[in-house]
């Protein structure tokens, strides 16, 4: 087993080599700093700006978008996905509010929203219409799978209906919210930073990340990706995290 | 004595009852023996009051407290075995005194060592074990048991026979039983078995 994991993690490593290195080809290839600068600049620019004071405001803004945006589609996506699983009707009626915002372009909303919110809220406003509808599928489809006589069972004993909502439908619904939080999170972070680009608040990565683009820092607008790239994979193990703890009947 | 009488059910063109009449002797076992389809799930159901007969006297079980024994264990995943059981105790009693009864009742069923397993965790055999502590676990007047031992090998239909009899001769209560294996009737040592013809 330990192996396994040893070598599962070895290919990975390999791979992420092999992107270095592809890389630092392409910018040896084109030879200019305005096109493509090499890996190990692009590296040193990437802890220069940890190490800027400014980091954490622009870093800090674009993560709180990110975590309003994710707590108001999480509560939204609950509170609505739970319902909808359970009736038919109300399933019914939701659906093509799903499908619509499912379907629309990020574009499309973010060019709208520009023109109802301020710059600092666009974003937020964005992540929430993406990470919502995954969130609210993933509810609806956990409510849709409980094990119809788990439930029939706690009912011929008498269990509480807060007790059965509590103890049968959440924890049957845990690992589809997992998934759901972890997929919205995912699209979420690419939402938000498009949504800065075009809305620029005063801080943020997309912000940044354009005005580099205007000043042909491309060291600095590679260093803010993978700055996002890292925040995305933190905030993903944290949820991998957490749905561990959580779910551990299930993993052993 | 409780009992069923003049019992009619019927689905559509499907008549399961036709003047069905049983009675079950108080702190006894019955089993009720039949192939697959002559109703006997709904039989249990009806006496439960979980379905309502076209028609029929139900005498005896108006203020009843029932256990089940289903199928399949039905037992929540996300929940060990200790806390499977402590599910469906009385809210009324303490904490500590919930705690005492599970415990008691894992001793019984020789699954104290497995108190904080998962039912993913468990063989089949054991998990049903669970499901029979379980029923124990209320303080029920009647115990309806629905071809619990159903896949299960003959050796385990054995032993899991012995486990319930033993939590049975401690606490007694009314059992109803449903089959359609003799064998399971015989080994249980009904008081009475009464067959159930096919309506198909």
């Amino acid at each position: 087993m330990k192996r396994f994991i040893n070598k599962q993690t070895g290919y990975g490593a390999l791979s992420v080599l092999l992107m270095i290195a592809l890389w630092k080809m392409a910018s040896i290839h084109y030879g200019s700093d305005f096109i493509l600068p090499s890996p190990e600049k692009t590296l040193a620019t990437t802890f220069r700006l940890l190490g800027d004071v400014a980091f954490l405001s622009v870093a800090g803004s674009t993560v709180l978008r990110g975590l309003a945006g994710f707590a108001i589609a999480m509560v939204l996506g609950i509170g609505l996905g739970i319902p909808a699983g359970m009736s038919q009707g109300f399933r019914a009626f939701m659906t093509p509010f799903l499908v619509v915002i499912r379907s629309i372009p990020v574009v499309a909303f973010i060019l709208i929203a520009l023109i109802w919110f301020s710059s600092d809220d666009v974003p937020v406003f964005i992540a929430l219409l993406t990470m919502f509808p995954l969130i609210c599928t993933n509810v609806i489809e956990g409510i849709k799978n409980v094990d119809h006589n788990l439930i029939e069972m706690a009912e011929f004993y008498h269990v509480g209906r807060g007790r059965i909502i509590r103890e049968v439908y959440i924890p049957a619904i845990a690992p589809f919210l997992f998934s759901g939080a972890s997929n919205a999170m995912g699209i979420g972070w690419r939402a938000i930073i498009v949504g800065e680009v075009l809305s620029q608040p005063r801080y943020g990565i997309g912000t940044v990340m354009h005005s580099a683009q205007t000043f042909l820092n491309i060291d600095v607008l590679i260093a803010w990706t993978l700055i996002a790239v890292l925040i995305s994979y933190i905030f993903e193990q944290i949820i991998r995290g957490f749905e561990h703890i959580l779910i551990k009947w299930r993993t052993k | 004595m409780k009992s069923v009488e003049h019992l009619y059910k019927s689905y559509g063109p499907l008549v399961l009852f036709k003047d069905l009449t049983m009675a079950f002797e108080d702190g006894r076992i019955t089993t009720i023996l039949g192939p697959s389809g002559c109703g006997k799930t709904t039989l249990l159901n009806i006496i439960g009051g979980i379905e309502t007969p076209d028609s029929g006297i139900l005498t005896g079980f108006d203020d009843c407290r029932f256990s089940y024994i289903f199928q399949e264990p039905r037992l929540l995943p996300w929940k060990s075995v200790r806390g499977n059981i402590e599910f469906v105790v009385n809210r009324a009693l303490t904490p500590a005194q919930r705690h005492d009864k599970v415990e008691e009742l894992m001793n019984r069923v020789d699954l104290s060592a497995f108190a904080d397993y998962y039912p993913s965790q468990l063989s089949g055999g054991m998990r049903q074990r669970v499901s029979i502590a379980r029923s124990f676990a209320v303080s029920s007047d009647v115990i309806l048991m629905d071809e619990p031992l159903n896949g299960l090998d003959s050796a385990l239909k054995r032993t899991i026979i012995s486990w319930f009899k033993q939590l049975w001769s401690s606490d007694p209560r009314t059992v109803i039983y449903v089959t359609h294996d003799e064998d399971e009737a015989r080994l249980l040592g009904s008081s009475r078995v009464v067959k159930l013809k096919s309506s198909l």
